[in-house]
């Protein structure tokens, strides 16, 4: 097991005496030692790229009284995520298990407390061996891995995802000339999607996954700003370790967090069915697929 | 006196160890039990596991570990795959049949997780046992054409006593009686069962409504503090996660295992290949790539493989090139491979259910389980009430397979129709062993070590797709009884790709007659004198429940026969 070092206790270790005594928590683990001070925030895109594919965010999941893709940081999260490999470790895999966004149960109580736990999000954890070859090929391509195209022509070579974006975020520049717009953000919302139908069907369904995962991510990973996307659509994020159902000490009693009910309907969240073009929608597909409307 | 723990970088337990009892091939639900077993009576044993160690403090001995690194984190877990299979540089292949050609589809095919605990650390932790009738299928059905049902070569009362062992040394939560189909038990639930989810209580209503018979779902996580590990709080990302408060019991048999000092625990380290003697009847060495790739191997007196049904049969298949496979004289090796038959029924609810709260399942029924040769009641499978939590997935589900883009987008981020107001049952349905439906190697696929890869041929037989369709429509109307508001059943696995379910059981079939099975009824290959399996691949045939605690019983029964033959029972709950 590899885990980086906190940089948190890195320092607390430091200042009681040096590095030896960290021996002992690093049972059975491999290492990557990072020095005291935040992660660099690295990048790939250019300033122009960037520009191309937060317009074509902006039009995929727009802003509206709930948060978009650009408002929550989608677009940094895929600039990172194309840059993930530039560091001294892969930055894909972050530690736990604790985000310090919820509290330890008051130990009287079982109730929340007034201790929250530190970011362990924060850190980076260095990938197994098969992990980070996946990884590479995952960004670089096949062939930038030894035996990454081992089974070409029967699979596919692997183009990465770097190429992915670069050409595809080009296409989307010419698809906007074409259309006789000076650039892709210029285009209107629906001319930008329009171009992005057209644009290569590997590109297109990276980015989509990616705009998902930018919204809602883990804030540490470059999106879902201050997680701002689980707000807006009444989603709980990570809840340890709290969790949902408390116990008190004392009695052994197990109840639901009051704001958070666990274990009956939960009055704060939209109980009152779906939104009518949804609801149209899922009830053309669920009659299509030869099921029941009950009400 | 062992040091612990380990100070050796991908070396849990004693790493002063270098002559081995035992060498078992995998970590995961089978293996760890084995290790906990041949361990605590003293045995040498070295553990190989291919995946990495997200469990720091596995091996030490103070209070409060481990110190798992799991979280509530959708990226890492689900997006990048922090315990998957890496199909990227592991492909495998699959085919419905011979028609389709050397292979219909490469990629992720059945992966089990690859990390120190294996698949057994992502699972929501299910453990009902099977029924009194699973171990004699054949007797009950006669001969089904196209399957090869088969008799256990044990009945349910010889695995009893390790089915309670198991409950007690995992950790078992359930409610005793409160299943009316289950079968007979020696004693109580080691605890009681924890907070039911509302999404539970609603498919409990709506299927006592409809005269069935709901339950607390048997699982292997503490509801109260037990075993050194803390009551589970139902954080939410239960099935697909590990548990950041280690509250599952999934690695404490390892724990104890290491915790004895006689265990060495290699992880990243990938089996190879088994060299046998020159009578061919006992391995001599199990080769690995350390790592780092580099070439390694470890010798014991004996090799328990525990890499799971498809893994196990291919490392068999990797250490006779050109050859039908070691300890294949009957031709079985890597045939009758079984999956569980999932149906899966979706009911949409006006209400959210707020299924990112609570341990994925916590209630289902037994009652389509059904009854050997009733025409009536058809053998489908345990019934799990369930739900969505992965808010990435749910995205990803209206902008790829549904084609939202712009303000219809947001309408669905909005209204959540396949998120928040979602409840799934799934049913297990037992699924007919096949000699066709198996693991072979792929004629021309390598991994990027240079392997050959497994291929897995298979189709479902008409007796799982007639009992899917018996009770498709019975569960889309509880779903109407449960106040759904729309229900449907999810378009069925129609051959390609691979079907998904995370139950792979059989490949290496046991038995008595050394004819028609690969391993006896302990576990040991007919063929060799000192090798055994101790996963899934056992099973003779698959039930309908939920498999891993069986899995775990049969391994715990087979690892205290190799400790004492005449009184297995005695020596599998020794104190670490």
């Amino acid at each position: 097991m590899r885990i980086r070092i906190r940089r948190r206790e890195f320092l607390k270790v430091a200042g009681a005496g040096g590095l030896a005594l960290w021996a002992p928590s690093l049972a059975g683990c491999g290492t990557t030692a990072s020095g005291p001070g935040p992660l660099p925030v690295r990048s790939f895109l250019d300033d122009a790229e960037r520009a191309t594919l937060t317009a074509l965010a902006a039009a995929v999941v727009p802003e509206d009284d709930t948060v978009g893709a650009v408002g929550a940081g989608a677009v940094d999260y895929v600039d990172r995520l194309l840059a993930s490999l530039d560091g001294p470790s892969p930055d894909l895999l972050r530690g736990g298990p604790f985000s310090g966004r919820e509290p330890w149960p008051d130990p009287r109580t079982g109730e929340a407390g007034s201790e929250f736990p530190d970011d362990d999000f924060v850190e980076v954890v260095v990938p197994s061996r098969l992990q980070e070859i996946a990884a590479r090929i995952e960004l670089l391509g096949s062939d930038a891995v030894e035996n990454g195209s081992i089974n070409a022509p029967i699979v596919p070579k692997t183009r990465g995802l770097r190429a992915l974006y670069r050409d595809g975020l080009a296409d989307l520049e010419r698809l906007a000339r074409d259309r006789g717009a000076a650039d892709f953000a210029s285009l209107d919302e629906p001319a930008r999607l329009s171009a992005f139908d057209a644009s290569d069907g590997e590109f297109r369904q990276a980015v989509l996954n990616h705009l998902a995962e930018g919204l809602f991510c883990a804030p540490e990973y470059g999106g879902n700003r201050d997680g701002v996307a689980w707000r807006d659509f009444h989603w709980d994020g990570d809840s340890q370790p709290l969790g949902h159902t408390l116990f008190d000490p004392a009695t052994g009693a197990v109840f639901d967090r009051p704001d958070r009910p666990n274990q009956s309907l939960d009055p704060a969240l939209p109980n009152d069915g779906l939104e009518p073009d949804v609801e149209r929608f899922v009830a053309a597909t669920v009659l299509g697929l030869g099921g029941k409307r009950f009400f | 006196m062992a040091r612990l723990p380990s100070r050796v970088p991908h070396v849990l337990g004693d790493t002063s160890l270098d002559r081995f009892d035992a060498v078992i091939v995998g970590s995961g639900a089978g293996g760890g039990i084995a290790a906990r077993v041949l361990a605590t009576n003293g045995l040498k044993v070295c553990v190989l596991e291919a995946g990495p160690n997200w469990f720091p403090g596995l091996d030490d001995p103070a209070p409060g570990n481990p110190r798992p690194i799991f979280a509530n984190d959708e990226i890492k877990t689900s997006v990048r795959g922090f315990f998957s299979w890496q199909a990227r540089v592991e492909p495998r292949s699959f085919r419905a049949s011979e028609a389709d050609g050397p292979r219909g589809y490469v990629g992720s095919v059945n992966d089990l997780p690859r990390t120190v605990g294996g698949g057994w650390v992502i699972a929501d932790m299910k453990s009902p046992r099977f029924a009194e009738f699973d171990f004699r299928m054949h007797s009950e059905l006669g001969d089904v054409p196209g399957a090869s049902f088969a008799d256990w070569p044990l009945d349910y009362d010889e695995l009893e006593p390790f089915y309670a062992a198991t409950e007690r040394l995992v950790g078992v939560q359930g409610e005793v009686g409160a299943d009316p189909f289950a079968a007979r038990r020696s004693g109580p639930y080691p605890m009681p069962v924890g907070a039911p989810m509302y999404v539970s209580q609603l498919l409990s209503e709506g299927a006592r409504r409809l005269g069935l018979h709901p339950f607390p779902y048997p699982a292997a996580v503490n509801s109260i503090p037990r075993d050194g590990r803390p009551a589970c709080n139902d954080c939410g990302f239960c099935s697909g996660y590990g548990c950041p408060v280690n509250a599952k019991g999934s690695v404490a048999p390892l724990r104890a295992a290491l915790l004895t000092g006689n265990v060495q625990l290699r992880s990243e380290c990938k089996a190879t290949r088994l060299e046998t003697d020159a009578s061919g009847r006992r391995v001599v060495a199990v080769h690995y790539l350390d790592p780092q790739g580099r070439p390694a191997s470890v010798s014991g007196d004996r090799v328990l493989l525990a890499a799971s049904s498809i893994e196990s049969a291919r490392l068999c298949l990797l250490s006779d090139p050109g050859g039908p496979g070691l300890g294949n004289s009957s031709g079985q090796l890597g045939r009758n491979l079984m999956f569980h038959f999932q149906t899966l029924a979706i009911g949409i609810y006006r209400q959210s259910l707020h299924g990112e709260r609570g341990k994925s399942v916590s209630a289902g029924f037994s009652d389509f389980r059904g009854v050997p040769g009733d025409p009536d009641r058809p053998l489908g499978g345990i019934v799990e009430f369930g739900t969505n939590s992965e808010k990435i997935a749910e995205a990803k589900n209206y902008l790829l397979d549904t084609g939202q883009r712009g303000a219809s987008l947001k309408s669905f981020l909005r209204s959540s129709p396949f998120g928040a107001h979602i409840a799934v049952m799934t049913m297990q349905g037992e699924d007919a062993p096949q000699p066709t439906n198996r693991v072979d190697l792929d004629p021309d696929l390598r991994d990027v070590d240079g392997l050959p890869v497994s291929r897995v041929t298979y189709q479902p037989h008409a007796m799982e797709l007639a009992a899917s369709r018996f009770y498709a429509p019975k569960l889309i109307d509880l779903h109407g009884a449960a106040g759904a508001q729309f229900a449907f059943v999810a378009p069925r696995y129609d051959g390609q790709p691979a079907p998904r379910t995370r139950h792979v059981l059989g490949t290496a079939r046991m038995g008595d007659d050394p004819r028609t099975s690969v391993v006896d009824r302990w576990q040991k290959f007919h063929d060799l004198d000192n090798l055994w399996q101790v996963d899934g691949g056992v099973l003779p045939t698959g039930s309908g429940y939920n498999p891993t605690l069986t899995l775990q019983a049969l391994a715990l029964r087979a690892a205290g026969a190799i400790v004492d033959p005449s009184r297995p029972e005695a020596v599998v709950e020794k104190p670490a």
